[in-house]
């Protein structure tokens, strides 16, 4: 095993000696291939104004200044021409008496049309080759451009091999129109608010009904009046705009069954999100004008603010009082027979299932974004939690529920605003559809037009 | 001052639709009302922290046990809340001036050690830190043993061994253990697959795959979810607006409004 640490059967072969009529100034016939004629910039001769444009222009991550790279890089710029001084390996440096960084050692020679092989990295081989002497060793500066540009011509070679230093003549195929990120949200735009403004489209294609809707209105029916339920707010104004489309009827059902609802949220604004869902529905008014059972329960909703996140919801198992912190003579004495979380993210409801239910083993509902339910599809299976109902999907169909329930006066204030929502989020999945072929195929064609 | 007016209500309205538009030209661009609104959001709801802060948790489970003497236990928590508070602050306070003039403000290094009463007050407030952090990682690890391991566990394995399920469901436990056998050797074991003998590599390396793969698989549907939760905020929000608008342009609340202000 030689020096350098290849195989003798992989070692390479020098190359080939020049003919005497032929100088470093002109190119050899040898290296001279059909390739040329597809790929003129290869050629020797080739003159970097010929095709126009700028490789500096070329908005590629891996693209870098020719001009900023010359100072330590001879070989990246256009005058440089000396192919064939690549060294085999390190004892032809050392014959001369210096090593250029710049040139790594060419592993197959006698090929034609093969591009000088630059040295992107030192870890490529086993041989240490010391720094250039003009460099400032001990420069963080210094050392971090460097690391730079070593980085970029990784990159480049992780490409489609071409030639630094010369000019590239990209393919005239624009994908600029294809990635233009505001055509992505306009296109969303349009096809979201325009069903909702401009009134398209029926929502004929219902979304499909998720496991655990049907188990959670069945829980939520069940209930006895006066029974307790314990609400865990887990949502702010921030995400309201989801939540707020399950939430409204879940507390509907809840205040139509004459439950007596409390509450306790980690969050700061969740008070303050929970009395505004609250006084909404309380304000609802059924087909005859009159307030619907939600707004003559006589319950008052009380949600309370229990500092200290995730570690402090073992206080609403053991010590409810304490957790609600306020001392009022109609607090609930009974406990809660079934808890509800109303969360934006899984981790809120996780936490719960593992603080409270499991000290309580009171049934647990959950209504979740959708973002949240394939986490905690896994707590549906296991028992942990009795009902699930997730995004905009769950609450069309709890609220479709409550419409078609015996309760003559619960309203479905929030069925053509539902309805209104499924339409609008067809149109938006159509829009994401759009986007994702078209992406599909400007990366297709951007690959075809660099090969 | 009536808050429950309909002015308030009204000007509510105005305020929300103005913000909204402002947030939604980021889309175009950033600019200076986009960030005005930002700011605006941003103080509002540091300002009502603030005030539940001081409304739902010092005054409500602080002070008023202390004045009142219900609870005798409440000294150690507040004293130790006092500590932290004192020590964030001096150490806020004690910050160095940046360098004038410098690019990225690098702090210029203190001269003198600070002095004892400071380093005893440091010391002091790690106790409260400590018991932070370490009631945080306790109830957080038995929770995540209680309530998510064990019976994760205790499910799978009911699958398992209830040899009177239904196919599909054992067929499912059967999935849901090679995929997630699959996805830990892809993230745990992968560098040291290489090393085991030729059919153990082989073996590993196309459980690997498929962990990889259904690793893909769930991050998709993943997206797929939180997407559909994003274009609800979306939609809602831009049924408020309709609405809103809808509401503005019909009813004419401003004109309502000016009369309420000039009568």
């Amino acid at each position: 095993m030689p020096e350098s640490g290849v195989p003798e059967s992989d070692a390479p072969t020098p190359a080939a000696p020049r003919a005497d009529h032929e100088t470093d100034d002109e190119p050899r016939a040898s290296t001279r291939t059909d390739a040329f004629d597809a790929q003129p910039w290869l050629d020797y001769g080739f003159e970097e104004g010929d095709f126009g444009g700028s490789f500096e222009d070329d908005p590629t991550p891996g693209g870098f200044d020719a001009d900023s790279d010359a100072d330590g890089w001879p070989s990246v710029t256009p005058g440089f021409d000396e192919p064939d001084a690549v060294p085999d390996d390190a004892s032809d440096a050392d014959e001369r008496g210096t090593v250029d960084p710049t040139r790594g050692p060419r592993l197959v020679t006698g090929i034609q049309g093969l591009l000088d092989p630059i040295r992107i990295s030192r870890r490529l081989e086993e041989t240490q080759t010391p720094d250039p002497p003009s460099r400032a060793v001990g420069s963080a500066a210094g050392d971090g451009a460097r690391l730079e540009k070593l980085r970029r011509f990784r990159n480049l070679l992780y490409e489609d091999p071409r030639l630094t230093g010369n000019r590239r003549r990209r393919p005239h195929v624009s994908t600029r129109a294809f990635l233009y990120i505001p055509w992505i949200f306009l296109l969303v735009a349009v096809l979201t608010i325009g069903p909702l403004v401009l009134g398209w489209g029926e929502a004929e294609n219902l979304p499909p009904e998720w496991p655990g809707v049907a188990e959670a209105f069945a829980l939520v029916d069940g209930l006895s009046p006066d029974a307790v339920v314990l609400v865990y707010w887990a949502y702010d104004p921030a995400t309201a705009g989801e939540l707020d489309l399950a939430a409204r009827p879940m507390l509907q059902h809840l205040l139509a069954r004459r439950a007596q609802v409390v509450g306790v949220s980690t969050l700061p604004a969740g008070p303050a999100s929970a009395r505004r869902v609250v006084g909404t529905v309380r304000q609802t008014r059924d087909a005859a004008g009159m307030f619907s059972e939600a707004s003559r329960n006589p319950w008052p909703v009380q949600v309370a603010f229990l500092p200290g996140g995730a570690s402090a919801l073992p206080l609403a198992a053991t010590d409810l009082d304490r957790a609600l912190g306020f001392v009022a003579d109609d607090l609930p004495a009974r406990a809660p027979v079934l808890s509800v979380i109303l969360a934006a993210r899984a981790e809120d409801a996780q936490q719960w299932l593992e603080q409270v239910q499991t000290r309580t083993g009171v049934p647990t509902v959950a209504v979740v974004s959708a973002g949240a339910d394939p986490t905690l599809r896994p707590y549906l299976d296991s028992g942990q939690l009795r009902g699930l109902v997730s995004g905009f999907d769950g609450a069309f169909h709890y609220q479709a529920r409550l419409d078609g329930g015996d309760d003559p006066t619960a309203t479905g204030i929030s069925t053509a605003t539902l309805r209104q929502h499924v339409n609008a989020q067809n149109w938006a999945h159509l829009a994401i559809l759009a986007v994702l072929i078209l992406g599909n195929l400007a990366a297709i064609l951007g690959r075809a037009g660099q090969r | 001052m009536d808050l429950n007016a309909p002015f308030f209500a009204d000007f509510g309205v105005w305020l929300g639709l103005l913000l909204s538009l402002a947030l939604f030209s980021l889309l175009i661009r950033d600019n200076g009302l986009a960030r005005l609104a930002q700011h605006i959001l941003a103080g509002a709801l540091m300002g009502y922290i603030a005030l539940v802060a001081w409304h739902d948790v010092l005054r409500l489970r602080v002070i008023l046990p202390l004045v009142r003497g219900e609870d005798a236990g409440i000294w150690l928590p507040a004293g130790l809340g006092f500590v932290l508070v004192v020590a964030g602050v001096q150490r806020i306070l004690a910050q160095p001036d940046p360098v004038d003039g410098a690019d990225g403000a690098q702090p210029r290094p203190t001269e003198t050690p600070p002095p004892l009463w400071a380093r005893v007050l440091f010391s002091l407030g790690r106790i409260p830190v400590a018991l932070l952090v370490g009631v945080g990682v306790g109830v957080g690890m038995v929770g995540a043993l209680e309530g998510t391991f064990l019976p994760q566990y205790w499910r799978a394995a009911q699958i398992a061994l209830d040899s009177t399920a239904p196919a599909g469901r054992l067929i499912i436990g059967l999935m849901t253990l090679v995929l997630t056998t699959g996805v830990m050797l892809h993230l745990y074991v992968a560098p040291l697959a290489g090393t085991q003998i030729g059919f153990v590599r082989q073996t590993l390396a196309g459980w690997m795959w498929i962990g990889r793969h259904a690793l893909w698989l769930a991050a998709g549907i993943v997206f797929a979810r939180l997407l559909a939760a994003r274009m609800s905020l979306l939609i809602a929000q831009a049924q408020w607006l309709a609405a809103t608008l809808g509401v503005v342009l019909t009813e004419n609340p401003l004109a309502r409004w000016l009369q309420s202000l000039f009568g």
